[in-house]
Formats: structure tokens, C-alpha cells, sequence
């Protein structure tokens, strides 16, 4: 937007000068006004009307004398209120309707009617017009404004300049008033050629403005014309969302929001919210999410996934992913996952290697096979529905969690954006999902490519895991929340982001382990404005 | 068009628009611009005489280049730009335009729709480019007031369900649009 911060305040409300009555010396200028253009350098535009009815049209030329009444061009009453501040509760609307002035045209009468209106004082200095109705070119536009947001902005009155042809003379162009604004919430702020319009617009919608105007030419008043202009208005976006119940009797319905909390060694709770794109069109939400604690083996685990936007059933992708990938993970906990693992566990926390062979085998047993589970669920479900894989595409990330003497032993798989940080306040945050962005936004990858299942190496890069001695929280999403607060990859690698992220978290929900009311102050939070991100949310938490 | 895409809320904070007409020139009418700023442009009728489709897709394609962001580490990429081309005639440029073709292709639009307005146009033209083709049968204010209502149906749709695999769907056309098969 526009703005000029040189703009005096003192200047408010100062054309109350009527600019035809006056002439004014050489040069004048208000010192504080910043002029974008002098007037020599504005190439006049005047053009002959279109007009064939309008009588004798013709070129103005300066070497010829005319002396012109300027109350025949337009009243006086009108010069009046159109110059004052325009939109102040206290101007009449009425008394500026429908000046006697065609837009874009003005009329020099012959010298004949002038006289009979009054001479100018003797000793004026006046160049010569012909008489006759005179196109006016006048550039000007306004940007748009958009309704609850601040708006500001300069503009000159500037006679567009004519392509070839034509001398440089110091036609000038001053501001009468500006009709228009009352409604809209804006007032206008005129001092000869330059217009400032600001405020707070209430109403939406294409406003047509009517700007009131003098044409000088030197110190002269050639008359006066009006030009409409329109302001656009965009709407408050976020006065047209809309919250539609999807279509009764689709299938694989389920409910808007979901939350859940768990208390095990650690606390665990997840929330997730339909994004108000989905509420907008009818549609159902498509992330889904399980969590869960296993008291025999004290294993947590969370499962976030997140349906794609263009798969016609991943909301069921989703909900059966995170179902099936929890079910082939319980059984581990015990087994591959049991008093063995405390061992090699044990033995990668004491070692300063950042791999271990043994823990890296048995998590690719685990975590593979969980998420390998998950795409055969998908697939049998296609089948039994007689519908294409694609149709259920879902990303998915499991995260698991336990705790032993030595500290937080965290492991993740992940396929598709969103993703897996363990954040410790003060302290470098870990990620432990990799990135999985394509070069289109919303281009990611899902559990139900087979690329993903291709290769051993692939699944394993996707597998990370660490142990640390402590942590604040252990943090999954998927991209409704990564892409508002974190926007690029490298701001997700970014500590200082997930600083950020966990303030702006907190002030919203008090995440503790002990907060009875968590899961309804993540459903809340989850409902947060970010221009361009309406997804669904969902965000699956771990607190120590 | 531009009015209703204003009253979609999706479409308000993510669409960008870009106009580019082509006759005997081509020009940048509009480059691409937040719908939030954008301001409808003088449109000059363009005079009787060739129509340089082809050199109006090269223009596109070098737009496309500078102007639509790709998704690196640092940057967040723009969604998939969507490409609407009218045209009341055939292209006058054929070897460039044929040329273009698989550059604008290449270009990994979500969708290219052609549409062929007035008995003039040529649809088999539009065809090899295009994922859709409809035909106006005539340039009425009502006519043309379904396909934009329909573009901005479509561009709406774009704006919030866009994913990484699919080839977008469209919305039902209006009966003054025909859907060339």
C-alpha cells in the first residue's frame, strides 16, 4: 500500500482555498508537499473529445489570450464542500451531488459569456484558450483496499502524458474534493494535486469514487471536471468462511474435531481440527491420529497421518493407516522392542557413535514393518472397495518413546510432509522426520507410493532415532500446523523457529502434564488464523 | 470473474493472476498479481489481424520461469499455476506455436484449458495444448459470463485441493460451455 510518511498533519483539511478564484504566483508550491512529477515535465494530454456533438473541440494552444468567468464553470457551493475534508460525519452528501460537469471534460466558454461573468482582477497574468470542451486524461488510481485492515495511501492528480507530439507546458491539476468515501469508512485528505486516503474500510465491493478537479495552466484556471475512479474493496476473508456439514450419507464419515490424552510415563495428548477449507466446501476432515502407552513394556508411542487433498477417501486412508500402523506396533513392545533392546539401547547411549547397527536393524523391523503393515491395509481396502490405491493416499509418521535410566530413547518414521521434532527449550531442537516437500506447494510424498517400499535403504533413511537426557516436549504435526509456523524445511531444522513455535503455542494452551483441560486448549488453539493455511491440523505431543 | 474469485476466501489469500493478450503483439496485460491487489486493466480491443498464440506462449513460458516460485529448502513454493487461454481464432504463428507446445507442457501446469470463442476459433488447434477444451458458440455477455464463472469455479477448486498426484478435477460446465471431447 501506499504511503507517505511526509504527509504534514498540519496540512489537514488546508484546501479551503478556492484554487479557480485564486491566481497564484510562479512557482508556488507548499514546501512540504513531495512532489512525484514538476509540472514541465508533465506532457499535457488534452485531446479533442469523441464526442461529434460536442460543439468546436480543439487543440489548447498558449499564445493565444481568453479570460474566463469562473463562476459559469461551476458554483461556487459546490467548490466549497467539495474542498473541505472529504468524510467527515458533518459533510452533507447532498450538497456535492452531481456538479454540472461532464467526467474527463472541460468547457472553456467563449469570451464573450466569460466577460459577462466578471474579469479577473487587472494586472492577472492569463494565458489564452480557445473556447470549447476539452478531453482531460487523468491518471489516477487507487489500490485496493481490504475490509478491517489499515489503509494508506498518497496519489497526485497527474495529467497522463501524451505520447508524441505535443509540448511540454505546465498544465496542473488540483484537487477539489473527493465524493464517495463517507460509507466506506476511508476519508480523503486534499492539498492541491495530492490526495491522501486513509482509515479502516467497513464495506467490500467495487466503490465508485468521484474525484472533483481544477485545471491549471500556469497560474489559470482553465475549469473544472470530475473523474470517477473505483476503490476495490476485497472482503474480510475471514468473514466468508463457511462451516457446511459434509453430505449425508457419504461414507467414511468422521467427527470434526478429535482429541485424546494419555498418561503413562510420559503424558500424551493429541488434537486434531477439520481446516476451515474442508469446513468451506462440506468436506470431512482428513488427518487422523492414535496414541497410545503400553504399561507391560512402558513404549509410547503417536501416530499422525494426514490424508491427501486430492484423494477422493483419505480421510478412511488416513483413520485406517493410523489404526492399522498402531496394531502391528503393540506386539513389538514386547518382543523385538523387550528387555533385549534395553541392551543395545543402553549400549548406544554410552557410545559416541550416532548410529548403532543393532538398534538401526531392530527399528527397521519395527517401524518398516509397521508402516509396511499400514500400506498392505490400504491396499486391501482399495481392493475391497473396487477403488483405486491413490484414492485412500495418506502421509503417515509413527513416533515412538521410552524411557530408561539413562534418559528418552525416541525413534520415528516418517513418509510425507509435516513432521517429528524433539524440542528442549533453550537447547537445539531435534528433527526426526526428514524432508519430503516436492517444488509445488502441497506436492508431498504418501505411504501409498510404491517408490517409498522399493528399496530397504529408502525405508531406512526414513527411520531416526536418538537418545537424549532430557526434553521438553516431543512434538508430531502435520503440514496444517508445520507449514503456518515453519513455512520452508530449513525453518523446521531451525531451533530458534521451534522456540518461536512453542511460544506462540503456550500462550494459547498452558502444555503441562498436570493441565486437565489440554486437550480442549489444543482444539482451540488448533484454530488459529495464518493467512493462505486452512488445512486440517492435527498435533500429537509427549511431555516428560 | 475476478469479483467472485474475490468472495471465496481460499481464493483471496492464495490466488495470484496473471493477463497476457496477444493479436498482432503480445503483452504482459497484467503480471502475476495477488487478487488481493488486482485491478481490472484497460483491455484495448485488439485489432483484426494475425494471432500470435505461439509467441504468446513463449512470452508465458519465460513468465512462468521468473515468476512462479519452486519449493527449495529456503523457500516456499507457489501452488501449481493454472493456464486459461481464449482465443476467437487459430493461431497465425503454427511452426512456434507447435514449437511451444511441449515447452508450456513442461511447464507442469495443473491444468491448460483452451477455449474456443465464436465460429471463428478453431477447437482442433486448442487441443494438443490443452487438458480441456470448450467452445463458445457465441461471444455473448452471457456466454462469456459462464466460462469465467466456470474459470473461477475451477481456479476456486484449484486454490484448496490441490495435491501432489492428480490432475485437477473440474467443475461441472455451465450449458452456454461446451466440453469438446
Amino acid at each position: 500500500m501506499d504511503t507517505d510518511d511526509k504527509m504534514n498533519g498540519t496540512e489537514i483539511g488546508h484546501s479551503d482555498r478556492d484554487p479557480c478564484n485564486k491566481s497564484r504566483p510562479e512557482g508556488e508550491t507548499s514546501s512540504d508537499i513531495e512532489k512525484p512529477l514538476d509540472c514541465d515535465d508533465i506532457v499535457s494530454h488534452l485531446e479533442k473529445s469523441p464526442n461529434p456533438a460536442l460543439d468546436s473541440v480543439q487543440d489548447l494552444t498558449l499564445d493565444m489570450e481568453l479570460e474566463i468567468s469562473e463562476p459559469d464553470v461551476i458554483p461556487d457551493t459546490s467548490i466549497e464542500s467539495t474542498s473541505r475534508l472529504i468524510g467527515s460525519p458533518s459533510l452533507d452528501d447532498s450538497e456535492i451531488k452531481t456538479p454540472p460537469v461532464q467526467p474527463d471534460t472541460i468547457f472553456v466558454p467563449p469570451p464573450s459569456q466569460a466577460a459577462q461573468g466578471g474579469l479577473p482582477s487587472a494586472g492577472s497574468s492569463y494565458s489564452h484558450q480557445a473556447s470549447g470542451r476539452y478531453k482531460i486524461d487523468l491518471h489516477l488510481q487507487f489500490p485496493n483496499g481490504s475490509v478491517n485492515k489499515n489503509y494508506d495511501t498518497t496519489k497526485y492528480l497527474v495529467i497522463r502524458p501524451r505520447t508524441s507530439g505535443s509540448p511540454t507546458v505546465a498544465y496542473k491539476v488540483i484537487c477539489d474534493g473527493i465524493h464517495g468515501l463517507d460509507s466506506l469508512g476511508l476519508s480523503a485528505e486534499v492539498v492541491e494535486e495530492k490526495i491522501r486516503i486513509r482509515g479502516i474500510p467497513v464495506l467490500a465491493g467495487d466503490h465508485k469514487l468521484i474525484v472533483h478537479y481544477s485545471l491549471f495552466n500556469r497560474e489559470q484556471c482553465l475549469g473544472r471536471s470530475l473523474k470517477e475512479v473505483i476503490l476495490t474493496v476485497n472482503p474480510d476473508p475471514r468473514s466468508l468462511w463457511k462451516d457446511i456439514e459434509p453430505q449425508e450419507g457419504l461414507p467414511f464419515r468422521k467427527p470434526h474435531t478429535s482429541s485424546e490424552k494419555i498418561e503413562g510415563d510420559l503424558v500424551i495428548v493429541g488434537a486434531s481440527r477439520r481446516g476451515r477449507s474442508h469446513a468451506h466446501e462440506g468436506k470431512f476432515r482428513e488427518d487422523d491420529f492414535r496414541i497410545g502407552y503400553d504399561h507391560a513394556s512402558g513404549w509410547s508411542f503417536m501416530v499422525v497421518a494426514d490424508g491427501a487433498g486430492s484423494a477422493l477417501l483419505s480421510r478412511h486412508g488416513s483413520q485406517l493407516a493410523c489404526e492399522a500402523a498402531a496394531a502391528a506396533l503393540v506386539p513389538y513392545f514386547t518382543s523385538l522392542l523387550g528387555t533385549s533392546f534395553d541392551e543395545h539401547a543402553a549400549a548406544f547411549a554410552n557410545s559416541s557413535q550416532s548410529e548403532s547397527p543393532q538398534v538401526g536393524n531392530t527399528l527397521y523391523k519395527v517401524l518398516g514393518n509397521s508402516g509396511h503393515a499400514a500400506f498392505k491395509r490400504l491396499e486391501q481396502e482399495a481392493k475391497a472397495l473396487g477403488c483405486p490405491l491413490k484414492a485412500l493416499a495418506t502421509t503417515l509418521n509413527i513416533t515412538l518413546c521410552h524411557r530408561y535410566r539413562f534418559g528418552w530413547f525416541v525413534a520415528v518414521f516418517a513418509i510425507g510432509d509435516g513432521g517429528v521434532g524433539l524440542f528442549r527449550k533453550g537447547d537445539s531442537t531435534i528433527i526426526l522426520s526428514q524432508p519430503d516437500s516436492g517444488e509445488f506447494a502441497g506436492q508431498t510424498r504418501f505411504l501409498t507410493m510404491s517408490e517409498i517400499w522399493s528399496s530397504g535403504k529408502g525405508i531406512l533413511d526414513r527411520i531416526k532415532y536418538t537418545v537424549v537426557p532430557d526434553m521438553t516436549a516431543l512434538i508430531a504435526m502435520t503440514d496444517g500446523i508445520s507449514d503456518p509456523f515453519f513455512t520452508t524445511d530449513k525453518n523446521f531444522f531451525d531451533s530458534a523457529q521451534w522456540e518461536l513455535f512453542w511460544d506462540e503455542l503456550c500462550k494459547s494452551a498452558s502444555v503441562d502434564r498436570d493441565n486437565a483441560h489440554l486437550e480442549s486448549e489444543l482444539l482451540d488453539w488448533l484454530d488459529f488464523w495464518s493467512k493462505g493455511n486452512h488445512d486440517d491440523r492435527t498435533i500429537a505431543i509427549m511431555l516428560p | 470473474m475476478i469479483g467472485s474469485l474475490r468472495r471465496d476466501p481460499q481464493a483471496l489469500d492464495s490466488v495470484y493472476v496473471s493477463i497476457i493478450t496477444f493479436d498482432r503483439e503480445v503483452k504482459i496485460l497484467v503480471p502475476l498479481t495477488a487478487l488481493e491487489d488486482f485491478q481490472i486493466p484497460e483491455l484495448i480491443p485488439p485489432m483484426s489481424g494475425p494471432t500470435h498464440l505461439g509467441l504468446a506462449l513463449e512470452e508465458l513460458c519465460k513468465q512462468v520461469d521468473r515468476e512462479v516460485v519452486k519449493t527449495t529448502p529456503q523457500v516456499k513454493g507457489d501452488w501449481k499455476p493454472m493456464l486459461f487461454i481464449m482465443t476467437d481464432g487459430s493461431p497465425s504463428d503454427r511452426q512456434k506455436y507447435n514449437h511451444a507446445i511441449p515447452e508450456v507442457k513442461r511447464r507442469n501446469f495443473a491444468v491448460i484449458v483452451g477455449c474456443a470463442a465464436g465460429s471463428n476459433a478453431k477447437q482442433e488447434d486448442l487441443l494438443p495444448l490443452s487438458d480441456h477444451v470448450v467452445s463458445l458458440d457465441t461471444m455473448d455477455s452471457s456466454s462469456f459470463s459462464g466460462f469465467f464463472k466456470w474459470v473461477s469455479d475451477t481456479v476456486s477448486a484449484g486454490s484448496s485441493s490441490m495435491g501432489a498426484t492428480s490432475t485437477q478435477v473440474m467443475p461441472p460446465a455451465p450449458p452456454e460451455v461446451h466440453v469438446v471431447v
